[in-house]
């Protein structure tokens, strides 16, 4: 099997573990998502998706371009909102909760479902005051808190020795890989109990990417981790589940193993196997 | 051959620079004559003297500056009837200041050079610059106190300025009791008469109060009479000197000092000299009060008015375009309703500046500024407060003109901020205003500072509107001063536009007040200029701070 996983080019051992022995009905649902339906005006973007997204493990969305699978991720912490046109149907529940109910405070959800996008976007602002922010939105003012926040959450986000000394200065001045990092140190400071990533290597150069999977890693024991990338051996590096998406549709989602190895479907095993996407 | 040179594209860049160079020129042009003009005024000039004998041999001894020498043909003076007896077909004649308005009824005559004698320019010929009548050109003779003729013939020029200090110490005191203290206890009881006013609208019977006004109007009254005293001691003092000089053709006049602001022999000065007094009189243009119907003086008061009617209206313009900005792109349905409205906003900017004059009149001063009296000041009937035009009424009407710079501005910078921006703000758990106000708006300063930048040049050259709803010819009081509650919004005022046109077209002595027309214009420009690097400066700061994700 290992032989054969390196004749698609995916070398599972990268970060020397495997994901054969984990179910997917073993693992307590921290998202679930049941007959999500969602239009761009006329346009049918997700199509009946129904899945559970299994707390504190790393979950994986591939699917070629355009198959569906930010907008799906988008849907968690409700960024599709601001999308003009945008229509959805059906629930995603956060444990019990739906989040599309009518009286979910959208700002909270999103304080609990945390989002890193495809492109660094730090604000114009110190790299103190970007891992501050939403804290300072918390309405936290205490500075020996602040400080101590924006410490562990650098540190969790593998950047705190790089930028130490320099806090204060404009968070623009980092690289891609690092302003990405502070993104995520940013993400992470107001302590969410899922991160979304979307496509969050996809910017950057290898050694970056590298880092940003490690970090991947090491996050997951804290955090529910949702991940979007385009690069399967990326998602067969960081992810313990992986989800086929194609054309709005949810094929397959089982553990990342099965999926790379043995999957139950043919269009998975197409598009793993490099034929189309 | 010549097509090859057309389809080279050369013509086209030929034309281009052609275009660019040519409006350098003007501009350059233009800046360089008001400045020769207007800074070449107050160097002080020679005194010339000059045997005048025209065509009937009629003589007459002229003393004055040459302010400017055109030619003229023969022929178009003879078609005026003047006959000229000479065969050159070219004349030339100058322009003469010769002053002396209170002996000869005029300030400046033409003379042909022809008819001009025994040119020279003498040493002892003194120039005045007198508070009223204008400048005197003569000689000096003698110098008197109290009618008795004092010093010697050989030191008299020193005489004079020892003596015209201390006139201009006395005349600086006397300043500061009428404008300063008298001004001030005058303001005051104007406050309590309005005080007591109010008390009888209110129908308040009780004695009490009207005896605290009355005390208080008396221990004011008594100050008055003190400074009464002083000042008509002082202005005593004042009369005491006066000096006797000939005009050029010799008659004997009396000048009093007091009416002296400066006294020099140009023609016995070096440069060093010149240049001390070209800055001092440079200085007084700038720092002092125009007086002489603003035809001499300075224009303190007008610049002032600019200044801060442009300041008034820049903090009443940027926060009221920045909010109807940010509805317009950040609330507001996208739809047809939002075009119509930006369409409209666009073309208010192109309305003619008299109709906002009118809107302002009608609207801001007799409307809202007549409810406010009748509301705030019935004390002060039937005299308006704010019902008359002000300074306030000035910024209002000109925020309402360049309202629309701001909003295109503003709204241009708005939607250039990232979308990735606003996403990870809101993904941290912002609300919609926490990410407009936390790093969006911070983000589109530059884009504002520059509608702010537009709106300030545009403000700073109006002057059509402006001369309905608060401009005068002469503000009796500065908008800022001394007295609580120190900022007096609906104060008239004076600025540099209104004062170039009311120097150049309304004023009694057109010759004199040419070269502070353009001299008034030249800084009016530079008050634009400075303002705009002002706002320049600092929209580039700005920008250095919020650069970059323009990737």
């Amino acid at each position: 099997m290992a032989a054969d996983n390196m004749t698609h080019g995916i070398n599972m051992d990268a970060l020397g573990r495997s994901t054969q022995t984990l179910k997917l009905d073993d693992e307590k649902p921290c998202l679930t998502v049941s007959d999500l339906n969602l239009f761009y005006g006329e346009k049918h973007a997700l199509n009946d998706i129904n899945m559970m997204i299994p707390e504190k493990r790393v979950s994986a969305f591939i699917g070629p371009s355009g198959c569906g699978k930010s907008t799906l991720l988008r849907c968690f912490n409700r960024m599709n909102d601001l999308v003009d046109g945008c229509r959805i149907e059906g629930k995603i529940n956060l444990y019990e909760k739906n989040i599309y109910k009518k009286n979910v405070d959208v700002a909270e959800l999103r304080t609990r479902i945390g989002m890193v996008f495809q492109k660094p976007n730090p604000f114009p602002k110190s790299i103190y005051e970007n891992v501050a922010y939403g804290l300072r939105l918390q309405g936290v003012k205490n500075r020996r808190k602040l400080d101590e926040i924006v410490e562990k959450s650098l540190k969790g986000a593998a950047l705190w020795d790089e930028v130490k000394d320099r806090l204060h200065d404009s968070a623009l001045g980092l690289s891609g890989g690092q302003q990405q990092r502070l993104v995520i140190a940013r993400a992470i400071a107001i302590e969410p109990e899922v991160l979304l990533l979307d496509e969050p290597a996809s910017a950057l150069d290898p050694i970056s990417t590298l880092k940003i999977e490690e970090l991947i890693n090491e996050l997951k024991d804290k955090y529910t981790i949702v991940i979007v990338t385009h690069n399967m051996q990326q998602a067969a590096r960081v992810s313990d589940y992986t989800a086929f998406m194609y054309l709005g549709e949810l094929i397959e989602f089982n553990n990342t193993d099965t999926i790379f190895t043995n999957p139950s479907n043919k269009q998975t095993e197409d598009y793993i196997t490099g034929r189309y996407g | 051959m010549i097509k090859k040179w057309i389809r080279s594209g050369d013509p086209m860049i030929w034309l281009n620079a052609a275009a660019v160079s040519a409006s350098l020129i003007i501009v350059l042009g233009l800046l360089t004559l008001i400045a020769v003009r207007g800074l070449g005024h107050f160097w002080p000039k020679q005194v010339m003297e000059a045997t005048y004998i025209a065509n009937d041999n009629q003589q007459a001894i002229l003393l004055g500056e040459i302010h400017e020498t055109e030619e003229v043909t023969l022929e178009s003076l003879r078609e005026q009837g003047l006959d000229i007896k000479t065969d050159k077909e070219f004349l030339n004649r100058s322009l003469i200041k010769t002053g002396n308005r209170d002996v000869t009824g005029r300030d400046f005559l033409w003379a042909f050079d022809l008819f001009l004698n025994k040119v020279h320019y003498p040493a002892a010929a003194m120039t005045l610059e007198r508070r009223e009548w204008g400048n005197f050109y003569g000689y000096l003779q003698s110098i008197q106190e109290n009618g008795k003729q004092v010093a010697d013939k050989a030191n008299t020029w020193q005489e004079l300025q020892n003596r015209l200090e201390r006139t201009h110490d006395l005349h600086e005191q006397i300043r500061d009791i009428e404008k300063g203290d008298i001004g001030e206890i005058n303001y005051q009881i104007e406050r309590l008469r309005l005080d007591e006013r109010r008390l009888q609208l209110d129908k308040v019977t009780d004695k009490a109060p009207y005896a605290k006004i009355e005390s208080q109007r008396n221990a004011l009254q008594k100050e008055y009479e003190a400074l009464q005293v002083k000042l008509l001691e002082l202005n005593n003092q004042i009369k005491r000197d006066a000096l006797v000089a000939t005009t050029a053709d010799g008659k004997s006049i009396t000048i009093p000092l007091e009416t002296i602001v400066r006294s020099y022999r140009s023609n016995d000065m070096n440069v060093f000299q010149k240049t001390v007094l070209y800055f001092e009189r440079l200085w007084e243009f700038i720092s002092d009060e125009p007086r002489e119907a603003n035809t001499e003086g300075g224009i303190f008061p007008a610049i002032f008015g600019t200044v801060m009617m442009v300041i008034i209206m820049a903090i009443l313009v940027t926060p009221f375009g920045v909010v109807a900005a940010v509805y317009l792109r950040e609330y507001a349905k996208q739809g047809p309703l939002t075009r119509t409205i930006r369409i409209a906003v666009n073309n208010l900017a192109g309305v003619p500046s008299i109709v906002y004059g009118v809107f302002g009149l009608g609207f801001f001063v007799y409307f809202l500024g007549g409810n406010i009296d009748r509301l705030f000041f019935p004390e002060a009937a039937p005299a308006p407060v704010f019902g008359t035009p002000g300074i306030l009424w000035s910024s209002l009407t000109l925020a309402i003109l360049t309202v629309p710079v701001v909003i295109v501005a503003t709204e241009e910078g708005l939607s250039r901020i990232p979308r990735a921006i606003r996403e990870g703000s809101l993904a941290l758990g912002a609300t919609k205003a926490e990410t407009l106000w936390r790093t969006v708006i911070p983000m589109a300063t530059p884009a504002m500072m520059t509608g702010l930048i537009l709106a300030i040049a545009r403000a700073a050259g109006e002057v059509a509107p402006l001369m309905l709803v608060g401009v005068v010819k002469l503000a009796p009081s500065l908008a800022l001063d001394t007295n609580a509650p120190f900022l007096h919004l609906e104060r008239k005022f004076m600025h540099l536009g209104f004062h170039i046109y009311d120097v150049g077209f309304q004023s009694p002595n057109v010759e004199a007040a040419r070269p502070l027309v353009y001299a008034t214009a030249l800084l009016l420009v530079v008050i634009i200029v400075a303002l705009n690097l002002a706002a320049i400066y600092i929209r580039n700061r700005l920008r250095e701070k919020y650069k970059a994700l323009e990737s």
